[in-house]
């Protein structure tokens, strides 16, 4: 047989893992990063600490392709997600939640939830995590020089509202989807600024899996928005200006009444603009996740 | 579902769930978080299918619960 045949035929396909630099390898600077995957070659902990009934835990980590260790999930057919551990390596920045009613969910009726066959953490409406019972514990940035990486499954019946990214106030750092009669619309907001997608006629589809990222500079407030790379909104002014940090404390939420059905898969807040390399990133996650 | 009484009728059924649910009480401190009505004087707690309560019930959260965003 043709060596080189021989070798690709061991070698099996490509699955974004042990053959691919982890993302966090190629882009530094993250603040916090939340995987299903593995995201750096520095990393050595687990990905997740999951639990059937609160009474027992279960730390869950990576295969030899860096991908989750599903088959070290316990044979219960519901799991719930207690601890999504920041692979950046800050303990305290790990995303929590000690409620077992409020847990989201990673196994369901015997199967691991995925999207696109990728695993993923169910958010069904009522479900959250947040860094501890204490915003001591939140990210809180100065610098206006971020890049954020959203890879979620959004549900689209018309009415669901779904938060991510949520400061100690939501001043300070919001992600808000809202499937509205006039269309789907994001309102995202950072340090005191909010800006407004979708009102302009631009939709936010909040149907399929999505790769969001959004970069800011520093100056004018500027901020650049990209959905799976395509329709790039940039240089947005904000509707509403203002100056504080930017923060991070709760991943999501579920706020009022609003029916939440997010299924999310990786959040990376970084202290850096990666705008120049936005394709780049987009191109490497989503040979990972095939969202698109 | 969810029970709705005042904050110590949902705080007595969050402490009977967890009491008899055997947590860890360091990963899992207690059965589920209780809503508070915008008025701040009815509660709500999600029910367990294990722990019938003699509480009313609630199917889903209407929008006088919670203040206008």
């Amino acid at each position: 047989m043709n060596p080189l045949l021989y070798y690709l035929l061991m070698k099996g396909p490509s699955s974004g893992g042990a053959s691919v630099p982890p993302l966090l390898d190629t882009y530094s600077g993250a603040l916090v990063a939340y995987s299903l995957r593995k995201l750096s070659s520095d990393y050595t902990g687990n990905a997740i600490k999951v639990t059937p009934d609160g009474s027992t835990f279960t730390d869950i980590g990576f295969d030899s392709n860096g991908e989750l260790d599903t088959a070290s999930l316990p044979s219960d057919d519901n799991l719930y997600v207690s601890t999504w551990y920041n692979q950046e390596g800050t303990a305290i920045h790990d995303m929590t939640q000690t409620s077992l009613a409020t847990m989201p969910i990673i196994k369901s009726g015997g199967s691991v939830v995925t999207v696109k066959g990728k695993p993923s953490v169910d958010f069904a409406t009522g479900r959250s995590m947040r860094m501890g019972n204490t915003t001591a514990n939140k990210v809180s940035v100065v610098n206006k020089n971020l890049t954020q990486l959203l890879v979620t499954n959004i549900g689209d019946a018309e009415g669901d509202v779904e938060y991510f990214c949520i400061g100690t106030a939501s001043s300070k750092g919001q992600w808000r989807f809202s499937n509205l009669a006039i269309g789907q619309v994001l309102q995202f907001k950072s340090g005191g600024q909010t800006w407004d997608f979708g009102y302009g006629g631009f939709n936010v589809d909040l149907m399929d899996p999505n790769i969001f990222i959004v970069t800011q500079g520093d100056t004018g407030g500027y901020i650049n928005f990209y959905q799976n790379a395509e329709n790039p909104v940039t240089d947005l002014v904000p509707t509403v200006s203002g100056t504080s940090t930017h923060e991070l404390w709760t991943l999501t939420n579920t706020v009022s009444v609003h029916t939440t059905r997010s299924k999310t898969s990786e959040y990376i807040l970084w202290d850096g603009d990666y705008d120049s390399s936005v394709s780049d990133i987009n191109t490497a996650v989503n040979n990972y996740y095939g969202t698109y | 579902m969810y029970y709705i009484g005042t904050k110590a009728e949902c705080q007595a059924y969050n402490n009977e769930v967890t009491q008899g649910s055997n947590y860890d009480m360091v990963n899992c401190l207690r059965w589920a978080d209780i809503v508070e009505h915008k008025d701040g004087v009815l509660f709500a707690i999600k029910a367990h299918p294990d722990f019938p309560s003699e509480l009313t019930q609630l199917e889903q959260f209407t929008e006088d619960w919670f203040d206008a965003e």
